[in-house]
């Protein structure tokens, strides 16, 4: 079974935040949260002083604290290693935002609108014509599916998630310095794992045992 | 000189740990609400009053600036670091506190995290 991970190279973010404005609109996130955001650091002192960007959306971990956090049973890691929240059981508990050690989970506390007094035709859509993942509403909490609306039908149509547009998380092909990259963990020439491989690699918090499947390349 | 630091360091280890209970009493204390000993509401929400709230600044009298921090350091990477922080903003609470007690392991039922390599 495939497990699908991200690869962020530091090194080539510039921290223009394609990959965030392109989640927004994927995945209509509520106003004020972000299921991809960037961290900035500053490092030096003048004149040698260097910029980091961190890109951060779930880590989708192995061993995820959210998922033992939540009191309802709401989160739920599929076969495929893809952390996902069920909108219908989530009971806006915040246990899972508690737990988190990324700070990657957002609660909806009310609906809003993009433009203030009116809806976009998507903010239009009944919830029924919605995938399932974007069927949100007020009181639940929120975080990143690694599109898994787009994984999911690849894998209905029978293509390769990751080989082409709209295979892959959306975050990845918008990406203009190409530093995001979606793969299969379990396939050894998938360009993840040859990444993983051969470049020096890190996860966040480590210490905290949490295995995460979003790797940074320094 | 070196029997003088030992001496300091013996002296401030109390002093360190004064704000989070010790593992053992953890444990004791964890047992006694699975067994319903403690009452710690049922109401599973994070306003305090409630459950979770109950059980760490209540029972466990976990101090409130233990979790939450009133200012973020100035190399604290944190997206919103000039904003106050609020509830539900990431980085609210410092989770290294949660990893204490919240580790394989750990004195709790409730092994959030897992155990590092």
């Amino acid at each position: 079974m495939a497990r699908y991970a991200l690869v962020i190279d530091i090194a080539k973010c510039t921290g223009c935040r394609s990959c965030v404005a392109a989640c927004k609109l994927e995945n209509m996130v509520q106003k004020g949260n972000y299921w991809n955001f960037v961290l900035e650091y500053e490092e030096g002192e003048y004149p040698n002083v260097r910029r980091w960007f961190v890109p951060m959306n779930c880590m989708h971990c192995e061993n995820p604290p959210c998922m033992k956090a939540c009191p309802e049973g709401a989160i739920k890691k599929n076969e495929y290693g893809v952390v996902l929240i069920d909108y219908n059981k989530c009971k806006g508990r915040r246990y899972c935002i508690a737990a988190c050690p990324y700070g990657v989970i957002h609660y909806i506390s009310k609906e809003e609108t993009f433009y203030p007094g009116e809806k976009t035709p998507y903010e239009k859509l009944p919830s029924d014509a919605r995938h399932p993942l974007h069927r949100k509403k007020p009181g639940v909490a929120e975080k990143c599916t690694l599109c898994w609306h787009r994984i999911e039908k690849a894998l209905k149509e029978g293509k390769k998630p990751g080989s082409d547009y709209d295979s892959t998380p959306a975050c990845v092909p918008v990406c203009p310095a190409e530093a995001r990259y979606f793969g299969d963990l379990d396939d050894p020439e998938s360009i993840v794992s040859k990444l993983i491989k051969k470049r020096k690699v890190k996860v966040l918090k480590e210490e905290f045992g949490t295995k995460p499947k979003v790797y940074y390349l320094f | 000189m070196k029997k003088g630091v030992i001496f300091v360091i013996i002296f401030l280890i109390p002093f360190i740990f004064a704000g989070l209970p010790s593992q053992k009493k953890v444990k004791e204390i964890s047992r006694a609400i699975r067994e319903g000993k403690i009452d710690v509401g049922t109401e599973y929400d994070m306003e305090p009053g409630q459950r979770w709230h109950n059980i760490h600044s209540e029972v466990l009298k976990i101090d409130c600036s233990d979790c939450h921090i009133e200012k973020y350091d100035n190399d604290y990477l944190y997206q919103r670091r000039y904003k106050v922080p609020v509830r539900d903003a990431p980085g609210v609470v410092k989770r290294e506190v949660c990893l204490k007690c919240h580790r394989e392991g750990g004195p709790t039922g409730m092994e959030l995290y897992g155990k590092s390599k």
